[in-house]
């Protein structure tokens, strides 16, 4: 089992400063997280879920006004947390690199393509510029670009969206990181670029061997990649399962409602289950679970304490005193 | 049922350094009364651009939009202000699409006041008042300002005031691509309920075939500007004609993971640009079935039976 | 429209009750104001001192204990004292009394050519930027001519053409500002008029004119407001500096600029000639950039969304 995990993240809390208030607010609230080994996690929920949040606190990006109040990001032993930036600064692109959402804001506009690959390359490792550009171009093929000689000078404006994530990919990937983290990659994509950039990830996890940490909202995306899935609610983790289970009986009302409420399982004129209500707000979370005032199926008690995080069988952990098995019923 | 809108051999390009934009060409479709068609493409196959053009937001190249039997292009003035109140738009962006300085209740009643419905300030306030209780917000949100709602309820916000004018065909361009799933559930649900109570006709644009697949009656594809493959929705997703159709539906990740390794359709080479689009078919640089027809001829979209409808030299099996 | 009763069905009414009673929490832009001046000190301190000189120029007869254009040929240039407490000048003037007094010119001199190219060159860049491409191009050439001249340079052409008054110094000074708010008020024009909020107004069927004066105009009102108090410091300073150069305000008329002037003269001997009326630029200056710049700092973010 030990050698099994790559990275375990214990009791995460992240909290965020904002102007003007004295009270932070919390994020992240307690996350426990186990990556294996050439294994693809996905960490799942809606926008403010604390899932993007997450990563870049395991990765020491958060912003200025962020910060981890508690916690430990074990990473082949190692507490990536209590490291030094400059320690930090070795490890991120090295061992662990991140893909975001939007290539363009993370590639520099004014540095050709093979410039941005090679330099990454060469900060990590002691080779010369000649073998760095042999190997640079070796990975944007790889990474599925037609002509990596004819990109490699290319900026990335001159580059479609499908080609920046397959860039930054390559990026992500030249040093052969034990860890990917990739946040909502394809989410800006259209889906039949979509399709390729999954593949691609899957391909090169099977020839390298990478974990991927799959940040997303989409479940598709998730049934398609992933092998495990956290499933996020309000800084918290509400369900984790093997995927298979997940997609068949999955048992929080959370997630049972976000199953339901994806249009593919539904006829026309049929109605969509919706989750009531809104995410709550961070500073003014409820009592006790904090799904119940949107749940269909809180009680008293949901109201008032706080549910623990339940083992139900075979790793299918669930946060509800009520787990129900058996997925979109609803 | 009846024709409630008809688009023929609408043609719009961009003017761009050397050449032109062809964002839309020769795109000729209509649309029933109290049916919902889906327009489903990429993002840069033009169906934005063709719902502007419906609303007279961009001016035509070419081509002529009827709208109950009237063309658009004939009438003027007070005329058309008039009929065009039977045509409105939801945008995709909750948060571009409400002015960020006027309140919930100004913004619904903007439409009223320009075409001077009901008889007072006091009328169209109570109009306003009605409308936001019937797209499911409270009625005292009335005073409050778009940045005190979410998305989703400021999206509730933009089909409340599309709907001030009595409208009855909507253009729906891409209503809950920027809203999360269990929101994205709200809305749609909310068009649904419209629909039956209003008896609305929708056109729904959307890049998310799920969706499209979920919510319309008849769906259209769209590739670089023209209309590939049009069919009751049933029957495109179950027998996909054009191969762009097929490796679209391909595509789309399937919440199911026990479907991940099924067959999936591939495309050859590079995205082509419309700004130079390619000879013949459009599609054909991307086709693994194009052979020297597809290269030198443009399709025409030819009806396989079924009011199935595909712009292809070798149309697949269904 | 239908009944109310049709209005409401089950499901609404339900998530009426609960699903929407949440509202996310987050201020308007005046609210945001507020909150600025409870953090920004400065900003704060700016508004105060602005306060305390408007009213110090409202009420210069009840502030003052002597007459600023009385001369006395007995208190000739004496020092700061109790009784004299910026000293008097060369004709045995309070000098405390003439910057006091000298407020009112060089306030308004700060406050009408704001207003003037504020109004001019919002109408010009809100034409600019909503009537076409043939408009645009003349407004902004013209604007282009004007920031590209030595606004200092220009200011005296008009002065030395017009002739030395305090109206032809509202023109000058109106002249070098317009150019700057209409460029402003233009690229926003540009920006906001391609949002979807104005485009959802043309599909409802409203008028260009609607458009423009309820979206795009009360969209620019916050930089504007910003503009307005950053322009004020702007023609205190080209006052000063044109009255120092002799074309700006002239005897007996008296702005702190003039003052400056005249009592460089003696500047070796009485400092305070120059000191008071230079220090009353500086406070005045200082505390309009500071509010201008709070309230652009409150402003701004408030404008991304």
């Amino acid at each position: 089992m030990q050698e099994n995990t790559l990275l375990r993240v214990k009791g995460l809390y992240t909290s965020f400063a904002s102007d003007g208030r004295k009270d932070r607010a919390t994020a992240v609230n307690g996350v426990d997280l186990t990556i294996p080994r050439r294994k693809t996690v996905g960490l799942v929920g809606e926008s403010g879920c604390g899932k993007s949040v997450t990563a870049l606190s395991i990765m020491g990006l958060l912003a200025d006004n962020g910060r981890v109040d508690a916690g430990k990001a074990l990473f082949n032993g190692e507490d990536l947390l209590a490291l030094s930036d400059r320690e930090m600064r070795k490890i991120r692109g090295n061992r662990i690199s991140m893909i975001f959402q939007e290539p363009m804001t993370s590639l520099n506009p004014v540095l050709t393509v093979g410039r941005q690959i090679s330099e990454a390359l060469r900060l990590h490792s002691d080779i010369s510029s000649r073998e760095a550009k042999q190997k640079c171009i070796e990975i944007l093929d790889k990474v599925g670009i037609p002509e990596p000689e004819k990109r490699f000078v290319c900026y990335p404006h001159q580059l479609s969206g499908g080609l920046r994530q397959r860039v930054m990919i390559g990026m992500a990937m030249v040093l052969k990181p034990d860890l990917l983290i990739a946040d909502e990659p394809t989410t800006a994509l259209d889906v039949s670029i979509e399709a390729q950039i999954l593949r691609l990830m899957r391909g090169l996890q099977e020839e390298e061997g990478t974990s991927i940490l799959m940040i997303t909202h989409n479940l598709g995306v998730v049934a398609e990649i992933c092998d495990e899935v956290y499933v996020m609610y309000a800084g918290e983790v509400v369900e984790r399962a093997d995927v298979f289970t997940l997609f068949r009986e999955c048992a929080h009302p959370y997630t049972r409602g976000l199953m339901a409420s994806l249009p593919r399982m539904r006829a026309k004129g049929e109605k969509l289950y919706n989750i009531r209500g809104t995410v709550p707000n961070l500073r003014a979370m409820p009592a006790g679970c904090r799904f119940s005032p949107r749940c269909d199926f809180a009680c008293e008690k949901c109201r008032r304490e706080k549910p623990p995080l339940e083992d139900l069988g075979n790793g299918h952990l669930c946060r509800c005193f009520f787990p129900e098995k058996g997925g979109d019923t609803l | 049922m009846s024709e409630l809108l008809r688009a023929e051999h609408l043609v719009k390009e961009f003017p761009v350094r050397g050449g032109a934009v062809h964002a839309v060409s020769d795109v000729s479709f209509s649309i029933e009364k109290g049916e919902t068609l889906g327009l489903v493409g990429e993002s840069g196959c033009g169906k934005s651009t063709l719902g502007k053009l419906l609303l007279d937001l961009l001016p035509l190249t070419s081509g002529k939009v009827y709208f109950k039997e009237q063309d658009l292009s004939q009438i003027h003035g007070e005329e058309k202000r008039v009929m065009r109140r039977g045509m409105q738009m939801i945008f995709q962006d909750p948060y571009a699409s409400l002015d960020p300085r006027m309140s919930v209740g100004q913004i619904i009643m903007e439409p009223l006041n320009a075409h001077r419905i009901g008889k007072n300030r006091r009328e169209r306030a109570d109009m306003a008042r009605e409308l936001i209780s019937r797209v499911g917000l409270r009625p005292e949100f009335f005073i409050r300002y778009p940045h005190q709602f979410s998305g989703g309820q400021r999206q509730r916000i933009g089909i409340a005031r599309a709907l001030a004018l009595n409208p009855e065909l909507i253009i729906c361009d891409e209503p809950v691509s920027a809203l999360d799933v269990s929101i994205q559930a709200q809305i749609l649900n909310l068009l649904g309920d419209l629909q039956k109570q209003l008896g609305l006709t929708y056109l729904f644009i959307s890049h998310d075939l799920n969706v499209v697949r979920y919510l319309s009656d008849r769906v259209i594809v769209m590739f670089l500007g023209q209309i590939c493959e049009m069919a009751g929705t049933e029957e495109l997703y179950a027998h996909p004609r054009h191969p762009y159709t097929r490796f679209l539906l391909s595509s789309v990740p399937q919440p199911d993971p026990t479907l991940r390794n099924r067959e999936r359709a591939l495309l050859a080479g590079e995205a082509s640009s419309p700004v130079d689009p390619p000879s013949g078919c459009r599609f054909h640089p991307r086709c693994p079935y194009a052979d020297t027809v597809c290269r030198s001829e443009k399709p025409a979209l030819r009806g396989t039976g079924d009011g199935h409808m595909c712009a292809c030299h070798h149309p697949l099996e269904g | 429209m239908k009944s109310k009763k049709d209005v409401y069905s089950a499901e609404v009414a339900q998530e009426m009750l609960e699903a929407e009673a949440e509202i996310q929490t987050s201020e308007g832009v005046f609210k945001s104001i507020l909150t600025m001046f409870r953090r920004n000190k400065a900003a704060l301190l700016g508004l105060i001192v602005i306060v305390i000189i408007l009213l110090m120029a409202f009420f210069a007869p009840v502030v003052c204990r002597w007459n600023p254009t009385e001369i006395r040929l007995s208190e000739i240039k004496k020092g700061p004292s109790a009784e004299h407490w910026f000293g008097t000048d060369e004709l045995g003037r309070d000098v405390f009394a003439r910057v006091v007094y000298g407020s009112r010119v060089s306030l308004m001199i700060g406050f009408v050519p704001s207003i003037i190219s504020l109004v001019l060159g919002t109408l010009l860049g809100l034409a600019a930027g909503f009537l076409g491409k043939k408009v645009d191009a003349v407004i902004m050439r013209l604007a282009d001519v004007v920031l590209a001249f030595p606004s200092l340079l220009l200011a005296m052409v008009v002065m030395y053409t017009l002739g030395t008054s305090i109206l032809n110094l509202f023109i000058a000074l109106s002249i070098i500002d317009w150019a700057g708010t209409a460029r402003i008020v233009r690229a926003q024009t540009l920006s906001l008029k391609e949002k979807e909020f104005v485009e959802a107004a043309r599909s409802m069927g409203v008028s260009r004119w609607k458009i423009v004066f309820r979206h795009i105009l009360p969209n620019c009102l916050p930089n504007l407001i910003v503009l307005f108090t950053l322009n004020i410091p702007g023609s205190i300073m080209w006052e000063s500096s044109l009255s120092f150069l002799g074309v700006g305000t002239q005897p007996p008329d008296s702005s702190w600029g003039l003052m400056v002037s005249q009592g460089k003269e003696f500047a070796y001997m009485c400092p305070w000639l120059i000191l008071a009326p230079g220090l009353a630029i500086l406070v005045t200056v200082m505390a309009f950039n500071f509010l201008g710049d709070g309230l652009r700092d409150a402003i701004d973010p408030y404008m991304k969304t």
